[in-house]
């Protein structure tokens, strides 16, 4: 039996790999430069030097490499937040956290606290603004006992409403010069000149899938329930901090390179759900794995659908996201 | 007990590592990309906004432009270029495909995309906002400079001091008007010393009564105390669309301003109060002075 | 090997500052089946959960097999007692796989699948609780009945010392609730598992335990064989009502009848 289920999830990641590798072949491939696909071979052939490998390598590959790191590092996130809350209707988006998260970074703006810490100064206070609404949300739901769906969908909503107030307000109240900066971050971008951030989302993204691999059983155990976890063993109290902060990690770190991009996080892990069950073993990595696919995508579709213009990212996954988050809502998949 | 203290681990160096790359990152690059002056004429110039296309072609350096952003409409030949783009958005790689030698962008660009077009070995300068009417001036020599029109530069900013030092003649000695300029509705803006659209006041014998308001945050309240004796509504869309009219009727109704008792509340283009080309800041400049002072005889504008 | 498999010593537990129970001192010996049993609110699943380490005790030590459970790391724990709660919040697994779940205690540090002997013993106790049948099927389309089978099963696969019970068949019907407590009997004396139950039925309880604990108002009421704990005199101290405690004829074990308002009224008249 398990030889024949290692078989199986084997097969699954050599399929999501090779849709990845597709993927981010086309997304190399299209563009508004209007390179013909025949010239490609030759542009990589004839190597470094030209407008047109500059294009393919300088402006599209960093792009695709970096909706890599984040479209799994929030696939990542929501899996391991929809494991913790069991409700697959939970996101850093549709909790707020990326709301919280933006907040923090947009604070980190105003205040300038680049200037004292150095670049780092934008994951940690995203990280700090996700790991704040995360501890905020869980408690509220701890305190009324188990919240239903609406409920604490609504918690989210809730405090992404304030965050964008705040935000608003932290806006009111800046410079102009500084006012750019904050409204260009929040609209979802996976262009970013610097290479060292995109790195680290890469290095971040990997860090966060190897680390939550460890708490794959722990998560399997969660599925039934906090006391049924306990009496399987599991240390349910160390498991869930350490995974709260890793899903804020993920999240602070995405929202900080790329700004907010919504419902990756949501309807990958659903998606995944239905094609591999809900055994975390494999699921982790495959929802990483289809949530870089999926903002690859996603972002190609926003720099090509009405080219010279650019959508934010955020639109593209917000339209097919959304549909799919109404859709499941009125069904009432509680598949877990 | 081993599972907490790797994952602990694993932890700790992902934080040393990010901490210890991060250092000598340092402060994120400041805007200003001023490129070295001794550069060759560019040949093939791309615009990233309305106001720097319509500099282009006062400097007669169009022949050059080969692109510009989708809402470079004046003059009607700037539609006809290739388009890259929106005034804070531009496709970097429709940039870099065109193989331009000099991108101009306004402080309105992206950071991010400026820097990256830097990166990739594309020649940016970046024009802010101007504070005054001399920034300005600079500004204008500055760019016919970079396109190799210097003398046209030269003429025209002589041409425009000439002009307006003649109505600044004119409007010295007259008595000193309250002028309020509005720029925004919701939230009310106001036109401070931070901005060369004061400059409209200060020539024209005015006193802008938010002079000294920082950001432009206004309040309606604040007008009713300071008691403008001139309201100038210049807000996006006012002049054609609905939007000024509204604004308009609403000042009307509050009769205790000095502005609404003597029917001075006037509408004007925003398009050309706030392009920061000498030419058009004369004509503005023109219009501006008679709506305060109305009896001002003043010589016809280009 | 010591008698005693768990010896509850001067416990008192409850939720937050409140005591639900106090001065529990009680032992459960090696093989034993004991029940649970007493009136709504006078404390049985707060045992329950107090032992299974899920409330932690205000006052008192527990000890299973001599050793404090207080001090026992959690996978340590679970490889001693396993616990089948009232409720499971139907997943989308299958029964196999949920059962699977029972091993994890054996895990090893790194270990992310399961062994060839975690297997074998999955095989084992989904023949012995009859759920092979289900093996396939998801767990939210499993019968209430089929559901405590199949949680039966994965506590077995824990292979515990000691199996905690809270009111396994409250929600069955009567062959459910038969099949079930069959199979327990037979764990209990084909395995040597020792059981500890929470019933709410006197009459079942009285049928499968060896020994009976009687709660009431928090504390220890009477524990003994089911003759001594089940009389009338006691089931009236503690329930309040009326009732006729009579022989069962099959079993011999004491069997508790209702007595209703019309009986008494001519028991009167008699």
């Amino acid at each position: 039996m398990r030889n024949g289920k290692i078989r199986r999830w084997v097969t699954i990641l050599f399929i999501l790999a090779a849709i990845l590798i597709s993927v981010s072949v086309i997304s190399l491939c299209v563009g508004a430069a209007g390179i013909s696909l025949r010239r490609i071979p030759h542009i990589i052939w004839e190597g470094k030097g030209t407008g047109e490998h500059s294009i393919l390598f300088d402006i599209r590959l960093p792009r695709i490499i970096l909706g890599f790191a984040i479209g799994g590092a929030l696939s990542l996130a929501g899996t391991i937040l929809q494991g913790i809350f069991r409700n697959p209707l939970v996101e850093p988006y549709t909790l707020g956290i990326s709301g919280g998260a933006s907040l923090g970074v947009c604070l980190n703006i105003a205040f300038k606290w680049y200037n004292a810490v150095g670049i780092i100064a934008y994951p940690i206070s995203g990280f700090l603004g996700a790991a704040l609404v995360i501890v905020f949300v869980y408690s509220l739901s701890m305190k009324t006992g188990t919240l239903k769906t609406q409920g604490i969908l609504l918690t989210g909503v809730m405090i992404s409403f304030i965050s964008s107030s705040l935000v608003m307000l932290i806006m009111a109240l800046s410079r102009s010069e500084d006012l750019h900066g904050i409204v260009f971050w929040i609209m979802g971008s996976l262009e970013e000149p610097n290479m060292f951030l995109i790195r680290m989302a890469v290095v971040g993204a990997l860090g966060g899938l190897i680390l939550s691999y460890f708490f794959c059983l722990d998560l399997n155990a969660l599925a039934l329930g906090e006391e049924e976890a306990i009496h399987l063993g599991i240390n349910v109290e160390k498991s869930k901090r350490i995974l709260f902060i890793l899903a804020s990690f993920l999240t602070g770190l995405s929202v900080s390179v790329a700004g907010i991009i919504g419902f990756v996080g949501l309807i990958i892990p659903h998606l995944m759900r239905m094609f591999t069950g809900t055994d975390h073993r494999i699921l982790l990595v495959s929802t990483f794995l289809a949530g870089a696919s999926f903002l690859i995508l996603c972002d190609t579709l926003a720099r090509t659908v009405i080219e010279p213009f650019e959508l934010p990212v955020g639109v593209i996954t917000g339209i097919i996201g959304g549909a799919v988050f109404v859709y499941a809502l009125s069904k009432k998949q509680v598949t877990l | 007990m081993k599972k907490s203290r790797l994952s602990c681990l694993i932890q700790n160096c992902l934080i040393a590592s990010f901490l210890s790359l991060a250092v000598p990152c340092g402060i994120l690059a400041d805007d200003h990309y001023w490129v070295d002056k001794t550069a060759p004429v560019p040949e093939r110039v791309i615009s990233l906004g309305q106001t720097i296309t319509e500099r282009i072609y006062l400097l007669g350096a169009d022949s050059t432009l080969i692109a510009n952003t989708v809402y470079c409409v004046q003059p009607e030949d700037a539609k006809q270029k290739e388009k890259v783009g929106t005034l804070i958005q531009a496709n970097l790689e429709k940039i870099v495909a065109l193989k331009p030698d000099l991108v101009i962008a306004t402080n309105m660009a992206r950071p991010k995309q400026l820097r990256k077009l830097k990166d990739l070995g594309v020649r940016v300068v970046q024009f802010a906002y101007p504070k005054n009417f001399s920034e300005m001036c600079q500004q204008f020599l500055e760019l016919g400079e970079l396109l190799g029109k210097e003398d046209k530069a030269e003429e025209i900013i002589d041409n425009t001091k000439k002009e307006v030092a003649a109505i600044r003649m004119k409007t010295k000695n007259l008595p000193k008007k309250r002028v309020f300029i509005q720029l925004g509705i919701k939230p009310l803006h106001a036109v401070t010393r931070e901005s060369f659209l004061n400059d409209y006041i200060e020539f024209s014998g005015g006193q802008n009564i938010a002079l000294n308001e920082g950001h432009g945050t206004y309040s309606r309240e604040k007008v009713l105390k300071e008691n403008p004796e001139v309201i100038i509504i210049s807000t996006m869309g006012s002049s054609e669309g609905e939007t000024g009219k509204r604004e308009k009727e609403a000042w009307m109704k509050y009769g205790s301003i000095d502005a609404v008792k003597n029917k001075n509340v006037y509408i004007v283009n925003p398009d050309k109060l706030c392009s920061p080309t000498p030419i058009t800041f004369v004509e503005a400049l023109t219009e501006i002075a008679k709506m305060i002072h109305p009896n001002l005889s003043l010589g016809e504008s280009k | 090997m010591k008698k005693e498999l768990l010896s509850v010593e001067d416990l008192s537990c409850g939720y937050g500052k409140e005591l639900i129970l106090h001065d529990m001192d009680f032992m459960v010996s090696r093989g034993e089946l004991m029940c649970i049993i007493g009136p709504n609110g006078s404390g049985k699943s707060t045992l329950l959960r107090t032992i299974s380490r899920i409330l932690k005790p205000h006052r008192g030590k527990i000890f299973l097999d001599g050793k404090n459970i207080a001090r026992m790391r959690h996978k340590e724990f679970a490889q001693k007692i396993a616990v089948v709660s009232q409720t499971l919040e139907a997943t989308g697994m299958t029964v196999q796989e949920y059962i699977l779940l029972g091993r994890l205690p054996y895990f090893r540090k790194y270990q992310f699948f399961e062994t060839n002997n975690d297997e074998n013993i999955v095989q084992k106790y989904m023949e012995l609780t009859d759920a092979l049948k289900l093996k396939t099927t998801l767990m939210s389309e499993i019968s209430g009945g089929e559901k405590q089978l199949a949680s039966i099963a994965r506590a077995l696969t824990q292979e515990p010392a000691l199996l905690l019970l809270d009111e396994p068949t409250s929600h069955l019907d009567i062959t459910h609730q038969v099949q079930i407590l069959e199979l327990i009997k037979r764990l209990n004396r084909e395995l040597g598992l020792t059981v500890l139950m929470v019933l709410h039925d006197l009459n079942l309880a009285s049928e499968y335990s060896s020994r009976l604990l009687l709660l009431n108002n928090g504390s220890i009421h009477k524990i003994g064989r089911p003759e001594e704990v089940i009389t009338y005199k006691t089931i009236e101290e503690v329930y309040e009502t009326v009732v006729l405690v009579e022989q069962n004829p099959l079993s011999g074990k004491p069997c508790v009848f209702l007595v209703t308002e019309e009986e008494m009224r001519k028991e009167k008249t008699v």
